[in-house]
Protein backbone atom coordinates (compact mmCIF):
# COMPACT_ATOMS: atom_id res chain seq x y z
CA UNK A 1 0.00 0.00 0.00
CA UNK A 2 1.71 3.50 -0.77
CA UNK A 3 1.89 6.15 1.58
CA UNK A 4 -0.41 8.80 0.04
CA UNK A 5 -3.39 5.90 0.11
CA UNK A 6 -1.93 4.45 4.06
CA UNK A 7 -2.35 8.18 5.11
CA UNK A 8 -5.42 9.04 3.26
CA UNK A 9 -7.38 5.86 4.98
CA UNK A 10 -5.76 6.36 8.51
CA UNK A 11 -6.34 10.33 8.17
CA UNK A 12 -8.22 10.51 11.65
CA UNK A 13 -6.37 8.31 13.90
CA UNK A 14 -3.47 11.06 12.49
CA UNK A 15 -4.86 13.94 12.88
CA UNK A 16 -6.02 12.50 16.47
CA UNK A 17 -2.24 11.45 17.38
CA UNK A 18 -1.49 15.10 16.32
CA UNK A 19 -4.31 16.52 18.48
CA UNK A 20 -3.23 15.00 21.35
CA UNK A 21 0.09 15.89 20.86
CA UNK A 22 -0.90 19.59 20.62
CA UNK A 23 -3.20 19.13 23.85
CA UNK A 24 -1.14 16.83 26.09
CA UNK A 25 2.93 18.63 25.31
CA UNK A 26 1.67 22.05 26.61
CA UNK A 27 1.42 20.92 30.12
CA UNK A 28 4.53 19.43 30.99
CA UNK A 29 6.33 22.15 28.85
CA UNK A 30 4.22 24.64 31.27
CA UNK A 31 5.84 22.99 33.82
CA UNK A 32 9.55 22.87 32.53
CA UNK A 33 9.59 26.57 31.99
CA UNK A 34 8.55 27.12 35.75
CA UNK A 35 11.57 24.64 36.81
CA UNK A 36 13.90 26.87 33.27
CA UNK A 37 14.81 23.42 32.20
CA UNK A 38 15.66 24.51 28.48
CA UNK A 39 16.18 21.05 27.83
CA UNK A 40 12.86 19.78 28.73
CA UNK A 41 11.14 23.01 26.92
CA UNK A 42 13.06 22.27 23.42
CA UNK A 43 12.13 18.42 23.80
CA UNK A 44 7.93 19.08 24.26
CA UNK A 45 8.36 22.10 21.99
CA UNK A 46 9.77 19.57 19.35
CA UNK A 47 6.47 17.19 20.04
CA UNK A 48 4.50 20.34 19.18
CA UNK A 49 6.43 21.05 16.02
CA UNK A 50 5.96 17.31 14.97
CA UNK A 51 2.16 17.55 15.64
CA UNK A 52 2.49 19.93 13.33
CA UNK A 53 4.21 19.01 10.58
CA UNK A 54 2.10 15.80 11.50
CA UNK A 55 -0.69 17.74 9.99
CA UNK A 56 0.80 19.18 7.41
CA UNK A 57 1.51 16.22 6.29
CA UNK A 58 -1.88 14.26 5.96
CA UNK A 59 -4.58 15.39 3.42
CA UNK B 1 -5.72 28.67 2.49
CA UNK B 2 -6.92 31.52 -0.45
CA UNK B 3 -3.36 30.83 -2.29
CA UNK B 4 -3.22 27.38 -1.89
CA UNK B 5 -6.53 25.68 -0.92
CA UNK B 6 -5.47 24.02 1.37
CA UNK B 7 -7.80 23.31 4.52
CA UNK B 8 -7.85 24.95 8.13
CA UNK B 9 -6.22 21.67 9.55
CA UNK B 10 -2.99 21.95 7.25
CA UNK B 11 -2.69 25.77 6.91
CA UNK B 12 -2.81 26.04 10.78
CA UNK B 13 0.13 24.02 10.92
CA UNK B 14 1.81 25.88 8.72
CA UNK B 15 0.90 29.35 10.05
CA UNK B 16 2.31 28.00 13.08
CA UNK B 17 5.33 26.99 12.23
CA UNK B 18 5.96 30.25 10.45
CA UNK B 19 4.99 32.56 13.48
CA UNK B 20 7.16 30.38 15.69
CA UNK B 21 9.86 30.76 13.15
CA UNK B 22 9.53 34.61 12.95
CA UNK B 23 9.09 35.01 16.24
CA UNK B 24 12.28 33.15 17.61
CA UNK B 25 14.36 34.53 14.72
CA UNK B 26 13.06 38.24 14.15
CA UNK B 27 11.39 39.18 17.41
CA UNK B 28 13.65 37.64 20.16
CA UNK B 29 11.28 35.41 21.94
CA UNK B 30 12.70 33.10 24.26
CA UNK B 31 12.16 28.97 24.42
CA UNK B 32 10.20 30.21 28.27
CA UNK B 33 7.92 32.66 26.49
CA UNK B 34 6.88 30.23 24.27
CA UNK B 35 6.13 27.70 27.03
CA UNK B 36 4.05 30.15 28.59
CA UNK B 37 2.74 30.82 25.16
CA UNK B 38 1.64 27.74 24.67
CA UNK B 39 -0.12 27.13 28.18
CA UNK B 40 -1.52 30.08 27.61
CA UNK B 41 -2.46 28.97 23.96
CA UNK B 42 -3.71 25.57 25.69
CA UNK B 43 -6.50 27.48 28.03
CA UNK B 44 -7.84 29.26 25.18
CA UNK B 45 -8.22 26.30 22.27
CA UNK B 46 -9.88 23.99 24.94
CA UNK B 47 -11.96 27.45 26.35
CA UNK B 48 -13.09 27.64 22.21
CA UNK B 49 -13.34 23.80 21.26
CA UNK B 50 -15.89 22.91 24.60
CA UNK B 51 -18.23 24.98 22.33
CA UNK B 52 -17.56 23.78 18.92
CA UNK B 53 -17.55 20.72 19.41
CA UNK B 54 -20.64 21.05 21.98
CA UNK B 55 -22.77 23.15 19.38
CA UNK B 56 -21.43 20.22 16.69
CA UNK B 57 -23.23 17.55 19.13
CA UNK B 58 -26.17 19.67 19.26
CA UNK B 59 -26.72 19.82 15.39
CA UNK B 60 -25.87 16.03 15.66
CA UNK B 61 -28.41 15.19 18.00
CA UNK B 62 -31.08 17.18 16.14
CA UNK B 63 -30.46 16.50 12.71
CA UNK B 64 -30.35 12.36 13.46
CA UNK B 65 -33.80 13.22 14.90
CA UNK B 66 -34.85 14.48 11.87
CA UNK B 67 -35.33 18.00 13.59
CA UNK B 68 -34.27 20.12 11.18
CA UNK B 69 -35.50 18.84 8.20
CA UNK B 70 -39.10 19.07 10.18
CA UNK B 71 -38.24 22.65 10.72
CA UNK B 72 -37.38 23.25 6.95
CA UNK B 73 -40.16 21.92 5.81
CA UNK B 74 -42.22 23.88 8.29
CA UNK B 75 -40.81 27.25 7.11
CA UNK B 76 -42.72 27.24 3.55
CA UNK B 77 -45.94 26.78 5.91
CA UNK B 78 -44.85 30.35 7.20
CA UNK B 79 -43.36 31.38 4.07
CA UNK B 80 -41.91 29.92 0.58
CA UNK B 81 -40.46 33.35 -0.10
CA UNK B 82 -36.78 32.47 -0.39
CA UNK B 83 -35.95 35.56 0.72
CA UNK B 84 -37.65 36.17 3.53
CA UNK B 85 -36.38 32.89 4.57
CA UNK B 86 -33.01 34.45 4.38
CA UNK B 87 -34.16 36.79 6.48
CA UNK B 88 -36.21 35.32 8.96
CA UNK B 89 -33.30 32.43 9.83
CA UNK B 90 -29.79 33.69 8.25
CA UNK B 91 -30.44 37.29 9.71
CA UNK B 92 -33.16 37.13 12.77
CA UNK B 93 -32.75 33.97 14.23
CA UNK B 94 -29.14 33.76 14.26
CA UNK B 95 -28.61 37.58 15.88
CA UNK B 96 -31.30 35.70 18.43
CA UNK B 97 -28.77 32.91 18.76
CA UNK B 98 -25.61 35.18 18.82
CA UNK B 99 -27.56 36.55 21.51
CA UNK B 100 -26.90 33.53 24.20
CA UNK B 101 -24.76 31.81 22.01
CA UNK B 102 -20.90 31.93 21.05
CA UNK B 103 -17.93 31.77 18.77
CA UNK B 104 -19.85 30.43 15.70
CA UNK B 105 -22.67 28.25 17.28
CA UNK B 106 -25.23 30.59 15.37
CA UNK B 107 -23.46 29.48 11.92
CA UNK B 108 -23.16 25.61 13.17
CA UNK B 109 -26.79 25.86 13.77
CA UNK B 110 -28.19 28.03 11.36
CA UNK B 111 -26.63 26.72 8.37
CA UNK B 112 -28.07 23.01 8.40
CA UNK B 113 -31.32 24.38 8.40
CA UNK B 114 -30.97 26.77 5.66
CA UNK B 115 -29.57 23.68 3.84
CA UNK B 116 -32.72 22.45 4.73
CA UNK B 117 -34.91 24.60 3.33
CA UNK B 118 -32.75 24.05 0.04
CA UNK B 119 -30.27 27.17 0.17
CA UNK B 120 -26.63 25.88 -0.65
CA UNK B 121 -24.11 25.20 1.70
CA UNK B 122 -21.76 27.64 0.45
CA UNK B 123 -24.83 30.23 0.56
CA UNK B 124 -25.82 29.00 4.16
CA UNK B 125 -22.61 29.80 5.53
CA UNK B 126 -22.56 32.99 3.83
CA UNK B 127 -25.56 34.51 5.28
CA UNK B 128 -25.86 33.07 8.77
CA UNK B 129 -22.17 34.88 8.66
CA UNK B 130 -23.25 38.17 7.59
CA UNK B 131 -26.42 37.66 9.71
CA UNK B 132 -24.83 37.53 13.06
CA UNK B 133 -22.11 39.26 12.61
CA UNK B 134 -23.20 42.80 14.13
CA UNK B 135 -24.36 40.89 17.34
CA UNK B 136 -21.34 39.56 17.88
CA UNK B 137 -20.26 42.60 20.54
CA UNK B 138 -23.01 42.35 22.42
CA UNK B 139 -24.09 38.87 22.32
CA UNK B 140 -22.55 35.83 24.48
CA UNK B 141 -24.14 37.85 27.13
CA UNK B 142 -22.53 40.90 26.49
CA UNK B 143 -18.75 38.94 27.15
CA UNK B 144 -16.92 40.70 23.89
CA UNK B 145 -18.59 44.45 25.34
CA UNK B 146 -17.12 43.10 29.03
CA UNK B 147 -13.75 42.83 27.49
CA UNK B 148 -13.88 45.86 26.27
CA UNK B 149 -14.65 47.40 29.38
CA UNK B 150 -11.85 45.62 31.27
CA UNK B 151 -9.52 46.58 29.11
CA UNK B 152 -10.33 49.90 28.92
CA UNK B 153 -11.42 50.89 32.36
CA UNK B 154 -14.40 53.50 30.82
CA UNK B 155 -17.86 52.67 32.05
CA UNK B 156 -20.59 50.93 29.89
CA UNK B 157 -22.34 54.89 29.84
CA UNK B 158 -19.63 56.26 27.64
CA UNK B 159 -18.61 53.03 25.60
CA UNK B 160 -22.33 51.68 24.44
CA UNK B 161 -23.86 54.13 22.85
CA UNK B 162 -21.45 54.97 20.08
CA UNK B 163 -20.30 51.04 19.75
CA UNK B 164 -24.26 49.82 20.13
CA UNK B 165 -25.39 52.92 17.15
CA UNK B 166 -21.94 51.70 15.12
CA UNK B 167 -23.20 48.02 15.08
CA UNK B 168 -26.83 48.47 14.34
CA UNK B 169 -26.11 50.50 11.06
CA UNK B 170 -23.98 48.07 10.30
CA UNK B 171 -26.76 45.51 11.30
CA UNK B 172 -29.07 46.65 8.78
CA UNK B 173 -26.57 46.86 6.01
CA UNK B 174 -26.09 43.17 7.15
CA UNK B 175 -29.76 42.71 6.13
CA UNK B 176 -29.53 44.25 3.02
CA UNK B 177 -26.56 41.72 2.04
CA UNK B 178 -27.77 38.72 3.21
CA UNK B 179 -30.60 39.25 0.94
CA UNK B 180 -28.58 40.70 -1.87
CA UNK B 181 -26.74 37.45 -1.68
CA UNK B 182 -29.58 35.34 -1.53
CA UNK B 183 -31.98 36.90 -3.90
CA UNK B 184 -29.98 39.41 -6.34
CA UNK B 185 -30.87 43.18 -6.41
CA UNK B 186 -34.25 43.24 -7.23
CA UNK B 187 -35.27 40.97 -4.03
CA UNK B 188 -33.22 43.90 -2.32
CA UNK B 189 -35.42 46.02 -3.75
CA UNK B 190 -38.59 44.10 -3.24
CA UNK B 191 -37.78 43.28 0.29
CA UNK B 192 -36.55 46.66 1.15
CA UNK B 193 -39.21 47.84 3.42
CA UNK B 194 -39.46 44.57 5.82
CA UNK B 195 -35.46 44.77 5.74
CA UNK B 196 -35.79 48.39 7.25
CA UNK B 197 -38.44 47.71 9.36
CA UNK B 198 -36.19 44.31 10.84
CA UNK B 199 -33.33 46.78 10.98
CA UNK B 200 -34.46 49.86 12.89
CA UNK B 201 -36.14 47.31 15.12
CA UNK B 202 -33.25 45.08 15.89
CA UNK B 203 -30.85 47.99 15.87
CA UNK B 204 -33.33 50.41 17.94
CA UNK B 205 -34.10 47.41 20.79
CA UNK B 206 -30.11 46.58 21.20
CA UNK B 207 -29.41 50.20 21.43
CA UNK B 208 -32.14 51.05 23.81
CA UNK B 209 -30.95 48.30 25.93
CA UNK B 210 -27.43 48.66 25.94
CA UNK B 211 -27.58 52.59 26.92
CA UNK B 212 -29.89 52.20 29.42
CA UNK B 213 -27.92 49.50 31.49
CA UNK B 214 -28.28 45.79 30.73
CA UNK B 215 -26.06 45.89 27.72
CA UNK B 216 -25.63 41.81 27.75
CA UNK B 217 -28.82 40.86 27.24
CA UNK B 218 -29.35 44.03 24.17
CA UNK B 219 -28.16 41.27 21.71
CA UNK B 220 -30.74 38.68 22.87
CA UNK B 221 -33.64 41.03 23.19
CA UNK B 222 -32.88 42.68 20.08
CA UNK B 223 -33.38 39.09 18.32
CA UNK B 224 -36.45 38.53 20.24
CA UNK B 225 -37.67 41.69 19.22
CA UNK B 226 -36.77 40.43 15.93
CA UNK B 227 -38.89 37.05 15.44
CA UNK B 228 -41.71 38.67 16.91
CA UNK B 229 -41.96 41.39 14.30
CA UNK B 230 -40.42 38.87 11.37
CA UNK B 231 -43.36 36.30 11.47
CA UNK B 232 -45.78 39.02 10.67
CA UNK B 233 -43.48 40.15 8.32
CA UNK B 234 -43.04 36.96 7.23
CA UNK B 235 -46.94 36.09 6.64
CA UNK B 236 -47.66 39.26 4.59
CA UNK B 237 -44.67 37.99 2.18
CA UNK B 238 -46.03 34.35 1.97
CA UNK B 239 -47.04 33.10 -1.98
CA UNK B 240 -50.75 32.95 -2.22
CA UNK B 241 -50.95 29.79 -4.45
CA UNK B 242 -49.44 27.10 -3.85
CA UNK B 243 -51.29 24.68 -1.71
CA UNK B 244 -47.91 23.43 0.75
CA UNK B 245 -49.99 20.18 2.32
CA UNK B 246 -51.01 20.26 5.77
CA UNK B 247 -48.50 21.28 8.70
CA UNK B 248 -47.81 18.54 11.39
CA UNK B 249 -47.79 21.22 14.18
CA UNK B 250 -47.14 18.60 16.39
CA UNK B 251 -44.08 17.41 14.86
CA UNK B 252 -42.43 21.34 14.59
CA UNK B 253 -43.40 21.82 18.48
CA UNK B 254 -41.75 18.41 19.14
CA UNK B 255 -38.50 19.76 16.43
CA UNK B 256 -38.54 22.95 17.79
CA UNK B 257 -38.18 21.14 21.68
CA UNK B 258 -34.22 21.29 21.55
CA UNK B 259 -33.75 25.01 20.84
CA UNK B 260 -36.54 26.02 23.45
CA UNK B 261 -34.54 23.70 26.11
CA UNK B 262 -31.05 25.64 24.44
CA UNK B 263 -32.60 28.79 25.17
CA UNK B 264 -33.78 28.12 28.85
CA UNK B 265 -31.21 26.12 30.11
CA UNK B 266 -29.00 28.84 28.50
CA UNK B 267 -30.34 31.71 30.50
CA UNK B 268 -31.18 29.77 33.31
CA UNK B 269 -27.76 29.55 34.33
CA UNK B 270 -26.77 32.98 33.08
CA UNK B 271 -29.64 34.74 35.20
CA UNK B 272 -30.90 31.99 37.83
CA UNK B 273 -27.90 33.10 40.08
CA UNK B 274 -28.40 29.84 43.12
CA UNK B 275 -27.97 27.10 39.61
CA UNK B 276 -24.62 29.84 38.72
CA UNK B 277 -23.07 29.42 41.68
CA UNK B 278 -23.72 25.74 41.94
CA UNK B 279 -22.26 25.36 38.44
CA UNK B 280 -19.31 27.63 39.34
CA UNK B 281 -17.72 25.40 41.55
CA UNK B 282 -14.84 23.82 40.11
CA UNK B 283 -12.74 26.30 38.50
CA UNK B 284 -9.25 25.66 36.14
CA UNK B 285 -6.85 29.20 36.32
CA UNK B 286 -3.18 29.36 35.97
CA UNK B 287 -0.88 32.09 37.09
CA UNK B 288 1.68 33.61 34.59
CA UNK B 289 4.78 35.59 34.70
CA UNK B 290 5.19 38.94 33.28
CA UNK B 291 6.77 37.88 30.09
CA UNK B 292 9.21 39.82 27.60
CA UNK B 293 11.11 39.27 24.53
CA UNK B 294 14.92 39.49 24.15
CA UNK B 295 13.95 42.82 22.07
CA UNK B 296 12.10 44.15 24.77
CA UNK B 297 8.61 43.63 24.04
CA UNK B 298 6.56 42.73 27.68
CA UNK B 299 3.56 40.74 28.34
CA UNK B 300 2.18 41.73 31.89
CA UNK B 301 1.85 39.39 34.21
CA UNK B 302 -1.94 37.55 34.95
CA UNK B 303 -4.46 34.99 35.25
CA UNK B 304 -4.77 33.04 31.84
CA UNK B 305 -8.25 31.92 30.39
CA UNK B 306 -10.10 30.93 33.22
CA UNK B 307 -12.07 27.74 32.94
CA UNK B 308 -15.78 27.53 35.07
CA UNK B 309 -15.79 23.94 33.88
CA UNK B 310 -19.63 23.33 34.81
CA UNK B 311 -20.69 26.58 34.23
CA UNK B 312 -19.05 27.13 30.78
CA UNK B 313 -21.00 28.00 27.20
CA UNK B 314 -19.93 24.36 26.30
CA UNK B 315 -20.38 22.50 28.95
CA UNK B 316 -24.02 24.40 28.87
CA UNK B 317 -24.32 23.12 25.64
CA UNK B 318 -23.69 20.08 26.18
CA UNK B 319 -26.73 19.53 29.06
CA UNK B 320 -28.56 20.62 26.09
CA UNK B 321 -27.53 17.92 23.81
CA UNK B 322 -28.25 15.37 26.58
CA UNK B 323 -31.68 16.77 27.44
CA UNK B 324 -33.06 16.89 23.85
CA UNK B 325 -31.42 13.41 23.28
CA UNK B 326 -33.93 12.51 25.71
CA UNK B 327 -36.93 14.46 24.91
CA UNK B 328 -36.19 13.49 21.38
CA UNK B 329 -36.08 9.70 22.15
CA UNK B 330 -38.87 9.93 24.70
CA UNK B 331 -40.95 10.85 21.38
CA UNK B 332 -39.50 8.01 19.77
CA UNK B 333 -37.60 9.68 16.78
CA UNK B 334 -34.21 7.83 16.98
CA UNK B 335 -33.67 4.94 15.29
CA UNK B 336 -31.38 1.74 16.59
CA UNK B 337 -27.67 2.84 17.41
CA UNK B 338 -28.57 6.45 17.15
CA UNK B 339 -26.23 7.92 20.17
CA UNK B 340 -23.67 5.64 18.48
CA UNK B 341 -24.14 7.16 15.56
CA UNK B 342 -23.96 10.96 17.18
CA UNK B 343 -21.14 10.15 19.06
CA UNK B 344 -19.09 8.60 16.65
CA UNK B 345 -19.98 11.16 13.88
CA UNK B 346 -19.25 14.55 15.91
CA UNK B 347 -15.79 12.91 16.57
CA UNK B 348 -14.83 12.19 12.93
CA UNK B 349 -16.14 15.57 11.32
CA UNK B 350 -14.60 17.80 14.16
CA UNK B 351 -11.27 16.15 13.84
CA UNK B 352 -10.16 18.39 11.00
CA UNK B 353 -11.34 21.55 12.49
CA UNK B 354 -9.76 20.71 16.10
CA UNK B 355 -6.79 20.16 14.65
CA UNK B 356 -6.55 23.78 12.60
CA UNK B 357 -7.96 25.66 15.39
CA UNK B 358 -5.44 23.91 17.71
CA UNK B 359 -2.73 25.17 15.48
CA UNK B 360 -4.05 28.25 14.80
CA UNK B 361 -4.54 30.05 18.56
CA UNK B 362 -1.23 28.59 19.49
CA UNK B 363 0.12 31.22 16.43
CA UNK B 364 -1.54 34.10 17.78
CA UNK B 365 -0.94 33.83 21.48
CA UNK B 366 2.78 34.24 20.19
CA UNK B 367 2.42 36.51 17.43
CA UNK B 368 0.72 38.24 20.51
CA UNK B 369 3.69 37.15 22.61
CA UNK B 370 6.50 37.83 20.47
CA UNK B 371 4.82 41.41 19.65
CA UNK B 372 4.46 40.74 16.44
CA UNK B 373 0.38 41.31 16.19
CA UNK B 374 1.01 44.78 18.05
CA UNK B 375 3.97 45.56 15.46
CA UNK B 376 1.19 45.14 12.82
CA UNK B 377 -1.18 47.34 14.08
CA UNK B 378 1.45 50.08 15.43
CA UNK B 379 2.75 49.77 11.59
CA UNK B 380 -0.80 50.47 10.36
CA UNK B 381 -1.25 53.47 13.45
CA UNK B 382 1.44 55.15 12.80
CA UNK B 383 1.17 55.46 9.07
CA UNK B 384 -2.19 56.71 8.89
CA UNK B 385 -2.05 59.32 11.50
CA UNK B 386 -4.28 62.00 10.21
CA UNK B 387 -6.46 58.95 8.76
CA UNK B 388 -6.47 56.85 11.70
CA UNK B 389 -10.14 57.12 12.56
CA UNK B 390 -10.73 55.24 8.78
CA UNK B 391 -7.85 52.78 9.91
CA UNK B 392 -8.91 52.48 13.60
CA UNK B 393 -11.84 49.38 13.05
CA UNK B 394 -9.48 48.15 10.69
CA UNK B 395 -7.01 47.14 13.85
CA UNK B 396 -9.83 45.38 15.58
CA UNK B 397 -10.67 43.99 12.32
CA UNK B 398 -6.87 42.78 12.16
CA UNK B 399 -6.85 41.47 15.62
CA UNK B 400 -10.49 39.58 15.48
CA UNK B 401 -9.18 37.93 12.11
CA UNK B 402 -6.15 36.48 13.23
CA UNK B 403 -7.12 35.16 16.75
CA UNK B 404 -11.02 34.22 15.29
CA UNK B 405 -12.23 36.36 18.69
CA UNK B 406 -14.10 39.74 19.24
CA UNK B 407 -13.14 39.46 22.46
CA UNK B 408 -9.34 38.67 22.27
CA UNK B 409 -8.81 41.57 19.82
CA UNK B 410 -10.84 43.45 22.47
CA UNK B 411 -8.05 42.54 24.84
CA UNK B 412 -4.87 42.93 22.81
CA UNK B 413 -5.72 45.88 20.88
CA UNK B 414 -7.87 48.32 23.18
CA UNK B 415 -5.00 49.83 25.05
CA UNK B 416 -3.08 50.72 21.63
CA UNK B 417 -6.14 51.91 20.36
CA UNK B 418 -6.84 53.98 23.55
CA UNK B 419 -3.14 55.32 23.62
CA UNK B 420 -3.37 56.52 19.86
CA UNK B 421 -6.75 58.07 20.15
CA UNK B 422 -5.26 60.08 22.73
CA UNK B 423 -2.23 60.69 21.51
CA UNK B 424 -3.74 61.87 17.97
CA UNK B 425 -6.53 63.66 19.53
CA UNK B 426 -9.42 61.79 18.82
CA UNK B 427 -12.63 60.65 20.85
CA UNK B 428 -11.40 57.61 22.18
CA UNK B 429 -15.15 56.18 22.81
CA UNK B 430 -15.86 56.64 19.39
CA UNK B 431 -12.21 54.91 18.90
CA UNK B 432 -12.94 52.30 20.90
CA UNK B 433 -16.54 51.20 19.89
CA UNK B 434 -14.49 50.76 15.90
CA UNK B 435 -12.53 48.77 17.80
CA UNK B 436 -15.07 46.05 19.00
CA UNK B 437 -17.74 46.84 15.64
CA UNK B 438 -14.45 46.30 13.13
CA UNK B 439 -13.76 43.09 15.50
CA UNK B 440 -16.94 41.73 16.00
CA UNK B 441 -17.58 42.19 11.92
CA UNK B 442 -13.92 40.40 10.70
CA UNK B 443 -14.71 37.84 13.72
CA UNK B 444 -16.86 35.44 11.15
CA UNK B 445 -14.46 35.56 8.33
CA UNK B 446 -11.47 33.97 10.82
CA UNK B 447 -10.58 30.88 9.80
CA UNK B 448 -11.02 29.57 13.41
CA UNK B 449 -14.79 30.39 12.73
CA UNK B 450 -15.02 29.66 9.11
CA UNK B 451 -14.20 25.64 9.89
CA UNK B 452 -17.53 25.72 11.94
CA UNK B 453 -19.38 26.58 9.41
CA UNK B 454 -17.82 24.40 7.39
CA UNK B 455 -17.50 21.30 9.76
CA UNK B 456 -21.80 21.19 10.11
CA UNK B 457 -22.53 21.30 6.27
CA UNK B 458 -19.69 19.18 4.99
CA UNK B 459 -17.58 22.01 3.18
CA UNK B 460 -14.14 20.96 5.33
CA UNK B 461 -11.20 21.35 3.02
CA UNK B 462 -13.31 24.53 1.56
CA UNK B 463 -12.65 27.13 4.13
CA UNK B 464 -10.48 29.44 1.48
CA UNK B 465 -13.48 29.76 -1.07
CA UNK B 466 -15.58 30.53 2.17
CA UNK B 467 -13.37 33.26 3.14
CA UNK B 468 -12.48 34.82 -0.47
CA UNK B 469 -16.47 35.29 -1.01
CA UNK B 470 -17.16 36.42 2.81
CA UNK B 471 -13.95 38.77 2.88
CA UNK B 472 -15.51 41.03 0.13
CA UNK B 473 -18.91 41.46 2.15
CA UNK B 474 -17.53 42.04 5.66
CA UNK B 475 -14.75 44.57 4.27
CA UNK B 476 -17.62 46.67 3.30
CA UNK B 477 -19.22 46.42 6.13
CA UNK B 478 -15.41 47.20 8.12
CA UNK B 479 -15.73 50.44 5.63
CA UNK B 480 -18.95 51.61 6.61
CA UNK B 481 -17.76 51.33 10.31
CA UNK B 482 -14.58 53.63 8.95
CA UNK B 483 -16.86 56.31 7.25
CA UNK B 484 -19.15 56.22 10.79
CA UNK B 485 -15.91 56.95 13.09
CA UNK B 486 -14.77 59.82 10.53
CA UNK B 487 -17.90 61.12 11.28
CA UNK B 488 -17.97 60.36 14.63
CA UNK B 489 -14.85 61.93 15.16
CA UNK B 490 -15.55 65.05 13.15
CA UNK B 491 -18.98 65.53 14.94
CA UNK B 492 -17.30 65.13 18.62
CA UNK B 493 -14.28 67.45 17.75
CA UNK B 494 -16.79 70.34 17.03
Amino acid sequence: MSWQIWRSKHKFQLQLTAFLMMLIAPVPLFLAAQRGDNGWIWFWLCIIILANLLVMLVK
Amino acid sequence: MIGFHWGADRAGGAGYLSALLVAIAFFGATPQLIAYAQMKALLLTVDVLAIIWAAFLFYRVTDEAGAIRVIGDALPHLTDDRCMQAILIGWVFATFLQGFGGFGVPVAVIAPILIGLGFSPLASIIISSIGHAWGVTFGSLGSSFNALLAASNLPASVLAPPSALFLGVAGLLGGMIVVQYAGGWSNLRRLILPILILGVVMGGVQYLVAVSGPWNISTLLAGIAGLAVGFPLAYRHAAHTNDNGDLDLRAVIIALSAYAILIVVTLGVQLIQPLNNLLSGIEIGVQFPELSTALGYVTPAGPGRNLVIFRHTGMVLFYVCILSYLVYKAFGLYQAGAAKRILGGTMRRMMSSSVGIASMVSMAVIMEHAGMTNTLARGLAENFGAVYPLVAPWIGALGAFITGSNTNSNVVFTGLQMTTAGLLGYSVPIILAAQTAGAALMSVVAPTKVVVGTSTTGMSGKEGEIIRKLFIYICLLVLSISLMTMVGVWLAGI
